[in-house]
């Protein structure tokens, strides 16, 4: 299944993306590509909205480890939400959900980062 | 279903066909995305660890439904590689933990069972997986 990547919304220190399909070994590195692309210097916070993801494998979880490390090095975060029950059981099998910030909701994600671009004006 | 496969063969075609395979056996989403889960995770080892880079090389990938149960059975010609044994998954913070390793241990958790065997230079992986038949539910009687 493609993976399909919308750019919510991106400020100085916020990068918000919208995943659809299957992060799997073969659309991973697309993620990666956008990540690398969209991840500034000055981005703390990379948010994801994972409600349109069918399942992640590994290579899926090595790119949201690697913006975690990155994003943990800044003092920032990695900021989720909407997971299906199937990638929460994936995340929860590689120990990660203590490291990320889980929102209930987008709307929930959306007020924490229009938040922080307050504080940015 | 039996599908072989080459190192060259990417993941979304093989998943292509799988997807049609498991609509037509019934199995239920949640199933079914841990299973291509588990298969993404093989695929990916027997491409990047197991494969020798010989032209020629392939592995077989079994698809069989028994009562409610899904087999995934994995075969290839080479040297013996159990790979039951993951290792274990640390409870460091991510920032203090290598970020590889993970696939093997994703497959155990999200089987109901594996098992190996290697006879007369084959290997053999075979994980099995529950599932909720939908298309019985579906055409049951109220």
């Amino acid at each position: 299944m493609p993976l399909t990547i919308n750019q919510k919304q991106a400020s100085d220190e916020t990068l918000s993306l919208e995943l659809q399909g299957s992060l799997d070994s073969d659309t991973a590195p697309e993620l990666d590509g956008v990540l690398t692309d969209s991840v500034k210097p000055t981005t703390r916070v990379v948010a994801l909205n994972m409600a349109g993801v069918t399942f992640i494998s590994s290579a899926g979880l090595r790119v949201v480890f690697k913006t975690l490390k990155l994003m943990k090095s800044r003092g920032g975060q990695v900021s989720v939400t909407q997971m299906s029950k199937g990638v929460r059981k994936v995340f929860e099998i590689v120990k990660v959900m203590p490291d990320l910030t889980v929102f209930a909701s987008q709307a929930e994600m959306d007020e924490y980062l229009s938040e922080i671009q307050r504080r940015e004006r | 279903m039996r599908i072989t496969i080459h190192p060259d063969d990417s993941f979304s075609g093989l998943l292509a066909n799988i997807e049609q395979e498991f609509l037509r056996q019934g199995i239920d989403p949640d199933s079914a995305s841990d299973c291509y889960a588990i298969i993404d995770e093989i695929h990916a080892n027997m491409r990047h660890h197991v494969a020798p880079g010989e032209d020629g090389f392939s592995w077989s990938m079994n698809l069989m439904v028994s009562n409610n149960r899904l087999i995934m059975a994995f075969e290839y010609i080479g040297p013996c590689f159990d790979p039951t044994k993951p290792d274990t998954i640390s409870n460091q913070s991510i920032d203090e933990r290598d970020i590889g390793g993970l696939g093997l241990a994703i497959v155990s958790a999200l089987s109901d069972d594996i098992q190996y065997s290697y006879k007369n230079r084959r290997n053999t992986l075979t994980v099995y997986k529950n599932f909720t038949n939908i298309s019985r539910e579906n055409n049951s009687c109220p």
